[in-house]
């Protein structure tokens, strides 16, 4: 039997070309930041000395946070604003741990506490639109909460910072919960569930 | 200054004088249905100005197009805040752990027409036929220990086709959806995030939009199994998770199979890089496999193993050639689920096994009915059950980075390929005029080059190969076994 070769009819668009850069953008500067941190760790070791590629890492880390990372699910202005915030104190008490300067319990809470005010006037201010987003913020005030119990029973430092930052994650669960009863008890069964 | 909403300016730009008199107060009616975000409104009420337009155009007075596209249909879906919300099924936990940006696990289902698609009727079509379907109109979420399936407020659009396939879906704003409609020419495809549903509702999905569809044209069919009534309000045993009905059996085998062979060539950066249909006669397909005492589904994987067999890594060693092959678990319980309910067993032959056709058909035959048979899926469905049980309190900021670095290599890595048969798609006799055929597409697979699906309708049977690599052995290889059995198939794909 004869063969005959395939022959294929085209039925779908022609796509818009974008150039390869374009198509893989996220891809590259991805690379780029791994590129750098990487070369920061590789000068750091071959030149001795403090860990200071640490802090450059760390920083880049938290430049990628800022500008460039969008979580493929609920990529919201709350979920934003914890991350950074969470990005940021994160990076102090790492910045402290290298360079020893002893001052990151209190910076970071008070970026901490920061950071829980202004997620918190944003959540309640625009909670019906925001009220199927609350996870992130809820992560943040269980957090102040654990960090000002371990205070209380003596696990860590009881100084001011820490203060506010338990009274200000008691203050908006308790104002949540006041205000908006029914409705955050739904979603709290929706993101608790197993 | 009082502004005028675009969809009324469309309004007087479309319509005379005399005829917006006449459609004043119908879309008063429509605009007092709908409560959504002001863009959103916009858009749904010009979607009503632009099919009334359209049924103007081509000679439906106006007053039947305004009967046609009832207010009614839209109930309060769009007005009243929906809060229902829905976890994940067994089989669907996986996706949204696994995916990046590159990687979704999504698939398409398509239905093509004698015609071209008239895009202001499908888009009514979608605004009705959503309705119907509540679990399909929402977005995903994260929970603290899973994702979960949350009512979406919003207008679902039906666009032109301008991405390849199954290409991801953007899932981080607020309310985005969690399927896509697109049209080109005379295709209509959905294309579903699998964490929705399996083939079989989208199948059910595709039928009622296309009878919906076919309804607001003027050619109105009783319905038919698998298609349904827009008017029924939705059955809770639809998005119900069956797994649980599974009856408990140890598997024979887990998840971690030996590592399978793959095909040559290295993955292609754009994925996926080719899409190519064989349209099959289905009549001597059906000929040929009876001829052979097996079924079309045995005979298709003979000859995908046929294929692979080239195209595959140089031979050697003791890694097989693994086709996955997925099967519908409703076929053994009474299942009126929408959600995921299929799982699927794995056929493979080593390549020296593999030597011509009649040689191959009995061991791919035993096979196959040694996987898809209920013992066999127990198994497997019994496993996914636990291990969703043993992860439950994992939270999900754990879980997720360790999901997806071990998904593609435990779900990909020990497949050479996937096989997908849909089956026959049937249609009420007053609908089949109207329909040329349906495909279904396998979305871009992770490490794997390759992805095929088998879905028929009428004379039609259209096997569809979804290509990660530039390396053409498999479809040329395939192309000519099937010419060699006389089922020289019409060849249709991108460029």
């Amino acid at each position: 039997m004869e063969k005959t070769p395939m022959q294929v009819h085209v039925t779908y668009p022609q796509l818009p070309p974008h150039s390869f850069w374009r198509r893989n953008r996220r891809e590259l500067t991805r690379a780029l930041f791994a590129f750098l941190a990487y070369a920061c760790a590789l000068v750091n070791l071959c030149v001795g000395g403090i860990p200071w590629s640490l802090a450059a890492i760390g920083g880049l880390a938290v430049i990628w946070i800022v500008f460039f990372y969008r979580p493929l699910v609920e990529n919201t202005r709350i979920k934003k604003m914890t991350d950074v915030g969470a990005a940021i104190c994160l990076y102090l008490f790492m910045l402290d741990w290298i360079f020893g300067v002893n001052w990151s319990g209190f910076v970071a809470l008070i970026v901490f506490f920061a950071d829980l005010i202004i997620a918190g006037t944003y959540f309640l201010a625009y909670f019906k639109k925001e009220k199927r987003n609350f996870l992130p913020l809820f992560e943040l005030m269980l957090g102040g909460l654990v960090a000002i119990f371990c205070g209380l029973v003596g696990w860590s430092r009881l100084d001011w910072p820490m203060i506010v930052v338990g009274s200000v994650s008691l203050a908006l669960a308790i104002l949540t919960v006041a205000l908006h009863f029914t409705a955050i008890r739904r979603e709290i069964q929706k993101k608790i569930h197993w | 200054m009082v502004t005028v909403h675009p969809w009324i300016r469309l309004m007087q730009q479309s319509f005379t004088p005399t005829e917006q008199a006449l459609l004043g107060p119908y879309l008063n009616d429509v605009r007092a249905r709908i409560d959504l975000h002001p863009r959103f409104i916009d858009s749904l009420m010009e979607d009503h100005v632009r099919a009334l337009r359209w049924y103007a155009d081509h000679g439906v007075p106006v007053s039947d197009g305004m009967k046609r596209l009832d207010p009614a249909q839209l109930g309060d879906f769009y007005l009243r805040e929906r809060t229902a919300w829905y976890p994940l099924d067994t089989a669907a936990k996986i996706y949204p752990l696994s995916m990046g940006l590159k990687r979704m696990t999504m698939y398409r289902l398509s239905f093509y027409l004698k015609y071209p698609v008239e895009p202001e009727i499908l888009q009514m079509a979608l605004t009705y036929t959503i309705r119907r379907f509540p679990y399909f109109a929402t977005t995903i979420k994260c929970g603290l220990f899973w994702h979960y399936i949350d009512s979406a407020m919003r207008r679902f659009a039906a666009r032109p086709e301008t991405k390849t396939p199954c290409a991801p879906i953007c899932l981080n704003a607020s309310s985005s959806p969690t399927f896509r409609v697109v049209w080109y020419q005379n295709r209509v495809g959905v294309e579903f995030f699998h964490v929705l549903t399996d083939g079989t509702g989208a199948t059910i999905f595709l039928r009622t939009l296309l009878h919906e569809y076919l309804r607001l044209l003027g050619y109105d069919t009783p319905l038919d199994e698998g298609i349904f009534s827009l008017t029924e309000a939705p059955d809770p045993r639809e998005w119900v998770d069956d797994f649980s009905l599974a009856d408990e059996r140890p598997a024979q085998e887990g998840f971690g199979h030996q590592s399978a062979l793959q095909l040559r060539r290295v993955l292609t950066l754009q994925k996926s890089s080719r899409i190519l249909h064989f349209d099959l006669p289905l009549p001597a397909l059906r000929e040929a496999a009876k001829e052979r005492n097996v079924t079309v589904t045995t005979l298709i994987l003979s000859l995908m193993m046929l294929a692979l067999k080239p195209a595959t890594e140089t031979h050697g060693g003791k890694r097989k050639i693994h086709i996955q092959l997925p099967v519908n678990m409703r076929k053994y319980y009474p299942s009126h689920t929408l959600r995921n309910f299929s799982m699927y067993c794995s056929i493979s032959m080593h390549p020296r096994q593999i030597t011509t056709l009649e040689n191959i058909l009995p061991e791919i035959s035993a096979q196959v009915s040694r996987g898809t048979s209920k013992e066999n899926l127990d198994g497997t469905m019994t496993l996914s059950s636990k291990l969703v049980r043993y992860l439950r309190f994992v939270p999900l900021i754990i879980k997720r980075p360790i999901a997806y670095l071990l998904y593609g290599r435990l779900s990909n890595g020990v497949f050479t390929t996937a096989f997908s048969n849909l089956g026959l798609i049937t249609l009420p006799e007053g609908m089949r005029p109207h329909v040329e055929k349906f495909d279904a597409v396998l979305g871009p697979p992770i490490r794997n080059r390759l992805g095929c699906s088998l879905c028929s309708y009428g004379e039609h049977a259209m096997f569809t190969i979804v290509e990660s690599s530039a390396f053409p052995v498999f479809e040329n290889v395939l192309y000519d076994q099937l010419c060699a059995l006389s089922l020289t198939p019409y060849v249709e794909g991108t460029a």
